[in-house]
């Protein structure tokens, strides 16, 4: 974790997102860098967060975080032929976790309409919004619904390997955007959010992926502005490495409390669950599919959008030392949203969408609808003062504490303080 | 296509200007005459990358003003705004690479005569002699 401002600077923070757009301005970066034959572009985002009662993406409880900071450098070239070649590097700190990534380095060529093959790392199709979640300056929106694109899973955005996409015509039914991809991601270490255990019996030391594909198809329909789309990813074969916990760290509150330590000692004696069991190997095979079903209408300078998505899980768990062996489960969850924004003037928009999260929809692990859902309503209120700077104020209401098991924070009186809470953020980006 | 644009007028949803107003043009070495309101649509949204001859476009935008807001409208379905956002996130996601911006006619009528495979578009009475105009199929 960062370290924390104090109370009395926590009003100083969010003049300092303002004092950095003055900043900007001073520069007035051009809409575009042009360094010889190369187009660059870029972005620089940086977000304040406080919440009325937990940790999420950040030491947010009851104070505001400097949470997230994201820079964004692109560079783009097209050749006389039509071949195009791009490249885009991502460097984050969110929730403290650091990372520079090459965000994608493609060679794009398009055949015809119907037919295109980009070769390098894309980034692939995932549901309306998820191949642009990081492009605050294209949304009005600071945050997408945080369960149908949860930050902690941006190392898996981009894969290594070949997209072919394609628009075809349908005449009178409108037309139809399509993209395949299949590719090799990045393994996953331990402090990355994505590695952060939703069981605190296990602590995660690697997500090791092999690879991803997937597809999207979208249809343009006939009506003007309406389109729907289909997204499905999988990821399949992850093995994750991982150990067991110290029985400090399994039994500490919060929402992933864990007695087995306790219950050893009982049977054992003090101290033997740290003695015998901490440390030794818990060896998970796991399989990820995401599916995304979508709706999107534009009406002037209003656009509405709803979503579903699906995340199944097959988890293959090992844990030798508690003569665990392929002890085989299922997961699902679910979750949807409305959305509508509007772009009011050119400086001024506003949105407001309403999320629902089930982590358990099917009810098999015994916990209480609070732990295992949330109801997040949020409003956002958009001004570019200029084209290259966009400041956001953003506030949910939430009712259910599922979304911070995603976030993977330590929330340590999560089933004391109550399942309504509050997340306000302020978001400053500009972009080139 | 016209009837929806006297309803839209109407109802002040749309400028005053109409994409009527516009012509589009294109470099001379694009070798095209004409072009269907769903390739001008395609074009504009980065789907048709290149021209029947093969040539590959560059398409050139107006950034502001009444015209560049019919002609978007018109044939992209999109604001100003959401069209320049529309862009902005191909770029970003290494899907596209942005259009030559163009804040004044005179630079689009300047980048279209120079730039090999050039597609623009700006008011009938500013085009020149030097760039091809291209007619509504």
């Amino acid at each position: 974790m960062i370290s924390q401002p104090s109370l009395s600077m926590k009003f100083g923070m969010s003049f300092g997102l303002v004092f950095i757009g003055f900043v900007g301005f001073a520069v007035r970066p051009a809409r575009a860098v042009d360094v010889g034959e190369l187009a660059i572009h870029g972005s620089l985002s940086l977000s304040e967060s406080e919440s009325n009662a937990y940790n999420f993406y950040g030491n947010t409880a009851d104070r505001f975080d400097f949470n997230q900071k994201e820079l964004t450098l692109n560079g783009g070239h097209q050749f006389a032929n039509g071949l195009r070649a791009s490249a885009q590097l991502y460097a984050y700190n969110l929730d403290g976790f650091s990372q520079l990534a090459l965000d994608f380095a493609s060679l794009d060529y398009s055949f015809a309409p119907w037919l295109g093959v980009r070769l390098g790392r894309n980034k692939f199709a995932n549901g309306l919004y998820g191949d642009g979640q990081d492009l605050d300056q294209v949304r009005i929106f600071a945050n997408l619904p945080a369960a149908t694109y949860p930050r902690s899973l941006r190392p898996i955005t981009s894969a290594d390997g070949i997209s072919v996409y394609g628009t075809a015509s349908a005449h009178w039914a409108g037309s139809f955007d399509y993209s395949a991809f299949f590719g090799r991601i990045d393994d996953i270490p331990s402090n990355a959010l994505a590695a952060r255990s939703a069981d605190s019996l296990t602590i995660i030391d690697e997500l090791r992926p092999k690879f991803l594909d997937g597809a999207g198809l979208y249809w343009n329909l006939p009506v003007d502005g309406l389109r729907l789309g289909i997204t499905t990813v999988q990821v399949p074969d992850v093995t994750v490495d991982a150990h067991l916990a110290t029985e400090a760290f399994a039994t500490r509150p919060g929402l992933s409390y864990n007695a087995t330590p306790l219950l050893i000692d009982h049977l054992y004696g003090a101290g033997a669950w740290d003695h015998a069991f901490a440390g030794q190997p818990a060896p998970t095979k796991a399989d990820y599919y995401f599916h995304i079903a979508s709706i999107e209408y534009t009406l002037g300078s209003w656009i509405f959008a709803a979503e579903y998505h699906t995340l199944n899980r097959s988890v293959t768990a090992n844990i030798p030392a508690l003569n665990v062996v392929n002890s085989f489960t299922m997961q699902r969850q679910h979750d949807y949203y409305f959305m509508a924004n509007w772009q009011a003037t050119k400086q001024i928009g506003a949105g407001a969408y309403y999320q629902f999260e089930s982590t358990d929809p099917d009810r098999t692990t015994g916990l209480p609808g609070s732990v295992t859902t949330s109801r997040d309503l949020a409003g956002v209120l958009a001004y570019s003062p200029f084209s290259w700077w966009v400041l956001k104020v953003e506030f949910h209401r939430i009712d259910g504490l599922a979304l911070l098991t995603a976030a993977g924070d330590y929330n340590p009186n999560a089933l004391t303080r109550g399942r309504m809470w509050n997340y306000l953020t302020f978001k400053s980006t500009f972009s080139f | 296509m016209r009837k929806s644009l006297l309803i839209a007028a109407a109802l002040g949803l749309i400028p005053v200007v109409q994409a009527e107003d516009a012509a589009f043009v294109a470099n001379r070495d694009a070798k095209v005459d004409s072009l269907s309101a769903e390739q001008i649509h395609a074009i504009l949204l980065g789907t048709q990358v290149r021209f029947e001859s093969g040539v590959p476009v560059k398409l050139a935008i107006l950034t502001d003003g009444a015209l560049a807001e019919s002609v978007v409208h018109t044939y992209a379905q999109r604001s100003l705004d959401q069209f320049e956002k529309y862009w902005k996130r191909l770029v970003f996601t290494g899907k596209g690479s942005m259009p030559q911006e163009c804040a004044t006619e005179a630079d689009m009528i300047a980048y279209v005569e120079k730039t090999p495979g050039a597609f623009g578009y700006l008011d009938k009475s500013k085009v020149t002699a030097g760039v091809t105009t291209v007619t509504l199929k």
